[in-house]
């Protein structure tokens, strides 16, 4: 559920985005047909649902690439540990959960409202009488609407005007025609999916008043410009005293009124230039956002270093590249020798260690002198000391050292450690380890 | 009195019990299915919003009105009148003659009803 909740999060991104776009195209070409702008919310509808798309040449939608991490493990000596790359991912998660539940709870409001209302309507229209083929009066309803979308029925308060029935009936009609009674409710469906976006809501709204336009346009080209006084005062006398967002009820006043009004009395046919530069322009812009921009997949980082790796666009339906594996290396040391095994207090021990190194890392080699006590401490002689690159490379090479023995020693078996210096940088997976060299040294009276 | 008014559906139901009163519940129901197509619930949903009203009364079965429908008329004009026209008789007349004159019949007619209704008042 929470990648379904993620990617609404994503289509609602660039579902706003071709809703922006097409509030822009409303404002510039309003002389233009109104069905070419329902047109083009459908479009930003299919962007808010559709979580894929064809690529084309010619998208202007925007893309994001997003890095991805894994956790990396590193494998030391005696223990493995697993190093998360992101610290708060247990945080994350539970915002996640958090905000989808929220999300759900929202849907399902929204889903029991339009439920609640359509019970409602149903109800009321129990009490309606057929007046024509689907066609029906019925007391109690405030404004004339088409009710149901497998079989639409167009209902009539039964207090309306004679004279104002022919345009109310065309309209709806009109209405029946384009599929209205159809797309309405899935614009409804579309947003309360997306309830938390408030562009979303203004697309429905503005989408509903482009419908109701779309139609009444389709009227006039019928009925003739000489229709457009009657018709604007049918609109005026079925105008809906309240505005309520519905989802069933294709209501014939429910719109701004006053837009649609001056929008009627204005109409004129549209020149046929107009109605093709219009559809045309629709084409390109369905072009333009219907389809995703191709994106080359860039090339996968090396494994060395292992943070960032292959990026490739969210939009893509490509399977993501394997990520690279974890860096690996090998390590061998061994003792070359140590002069003299037995040594005196206050004389030096020169330790040779012969080292392949497959990362070539040059945090070096110390060697430590110790000795372990009958309660199993570890008593060390002096420090550590670094020992210092004499033959090679640090990946295939000698190092040599020196230690003193300090005096107040006590005598006796000591055991000579070498081992690599801790390093604190990029994690990584040793694959071949030999132990640290260890020889037995006597130290003895001076 | 305002709660008389009835909606035209519900008035051409009214009309059914007025025409064809005392009848049975299930009569009323059946004579609404053929005339208005309603299921049996919808007519008894509407029979109880018009009872509840205070037109008619379901008696155990049987279907009576309180206020006849020559009542009920006069009560709609008179609120028509009131709306209208503030209650003014003459008024309504006046407008309602500015749109066509009366015919010989509707004079006749209305003299004859002032006539017999000032003898009525003496």
């Amino acid at each position: 559920m929470s990648t379904v909740f993620l990617s609404i999060l994503e289509m609602s991104f660039y579902g706003s985005v071709v809703a922006l776009v097409v509030m822009l195209m409303r404002l510039l070409f309003r002389r233009a047909p109104k069905a070419v702008i329902v047109a083009a919310w459908a479009v930003a509808a299919v962007r808010l649902v559709c979580p894929f798309a064809l690529t084309s040449a010619f998208s202007l939608m925007p893309t994001f690439t997003d890095a991805q991490q894994e956790a990396l493990t590193l494998t030391l000596p005696g223990e493995t540990v697993t190093v998360p790359v992101t610290p708060s991912v247990d945080h994350g998660a539970l915002w996640l959960t958090g905000l989808t539940a929220l999300w759900c709870v929202g849907v399902a409001a929204m889903l029991v409202y339009t439920l609640a209302a359509y019970c409602r309507t149903r109800k009321t229209l129990r009490e309606a009488v057929s007046v024509n083929d689907g066609v029906y009066e019925c007391d109690r309803i405030p404004t004339p609407f088409i009710f149901g979308m497998l079989r639409p029925r167009i209902y009539l308060p039964s207090s309306m005007d004679e004279r104002d029935r022919e345009y109310v009936i065309a309209h709806e009609r009109a209405h029946l025609a384009r599929f209205d009674h159809v797309w309405k409710p899935l614009g409804f469906a579309v947003l309360a999916l997306h309830w938390f976006n408030p562009l979303v809501w203004l697309s429905y709204v503005l989408f509903c008043r482009d419908m109701e336009t779309a139609c009444d346009e389709r009227v006039l080209a019928t009925l003739g410009t000489d229709s457009k006084k009657p018709y604007a005062d049918a609109l005026i006398n079925c105008a809906a005293p309240t505005r309520r967002i519905a989802a069933c009820p294709l209501a014939f006043g429910e719109t701004d009124v006053k837009a649609r009004v001056r929008t009627v009395l204005r109409y004129r046919k549209p020149a046929l230039w107009l109605t093709t530069a219009a559809t045309l322009v629709c084409l390109l812009f369905m072009m333009c956002f219907l389809t995703d921009p191709k994106v080359q997949a860039l090339e996968p980082a090396p494994t060395i270093p292992a943070e960032s790796t292959t990026a490739t666009t969210t939009t893509q339906p490509q399977a993501v590249p394997t990520p690279p594996a974890p860096m690996t290396y090998t390590q061998k040391m061994a003792i070359e020798s140590i002069t003299p095994r037995t040594v005196r207090v206050g004389e030096t021990v020169t330790v040779r260690v012969a080292v392949e190194e497959s990362r070539g890392i040059e945090s070096g080699i110390e060697i430590l002198l110790y000795r372990e006590s009958e309660d199993g401490e570890f008593v060390a002689v002096g420090e550590a000391v670094t020992m210092t690159l004499a033959e090679g490379t640090a990946a295939n090479g000698i190092y040599e050292g020196a230690i003193t023995i300090p005096a107040g020693t006590a005598l006796g078996d000591y055991r000579l450690r070498a081992s690599y210096i801790p390093v604190s940088e990029k994690p990584a997976i040793c694959t071949a380890y030999t132990p640290e060299g260890e020889a037995a040294v006597t130290v003895v009276q001076s | 009195m305002k709660q008389y008014q009835m909606g035209a559906i519900e008035s051409r139901f009214a009309d059914i019990i007025w025409e064809h009163e005392p009848l049975s519940s299930a009569e009323l129901a059946r004579r609404s299915e053929e005339l208005l197509a309603w299921k049996k619930t919808t007519s008894y949903t509407v029979l109880k919003r018009l009872c509840d009203k205070g037109l008619f009364v379901n008696n155990r079965g049987t279907v009576t009105s309180l206020i006849s429908k020559a009542q009920y008329m006069s009560y709609q004009s008179e609120q028509f009148l009131n709306d209208t026209f503030e209650g003014s008789l003459p008024a309504f007349l006046a407008a309602f003659t500015a749109g066509k004159p009366l015919t010989a019949e509707e004079v006749a007619c209305l003299r004859r009803m002032v006539a017999e209704y000032e003898e009525s008042a003496q």
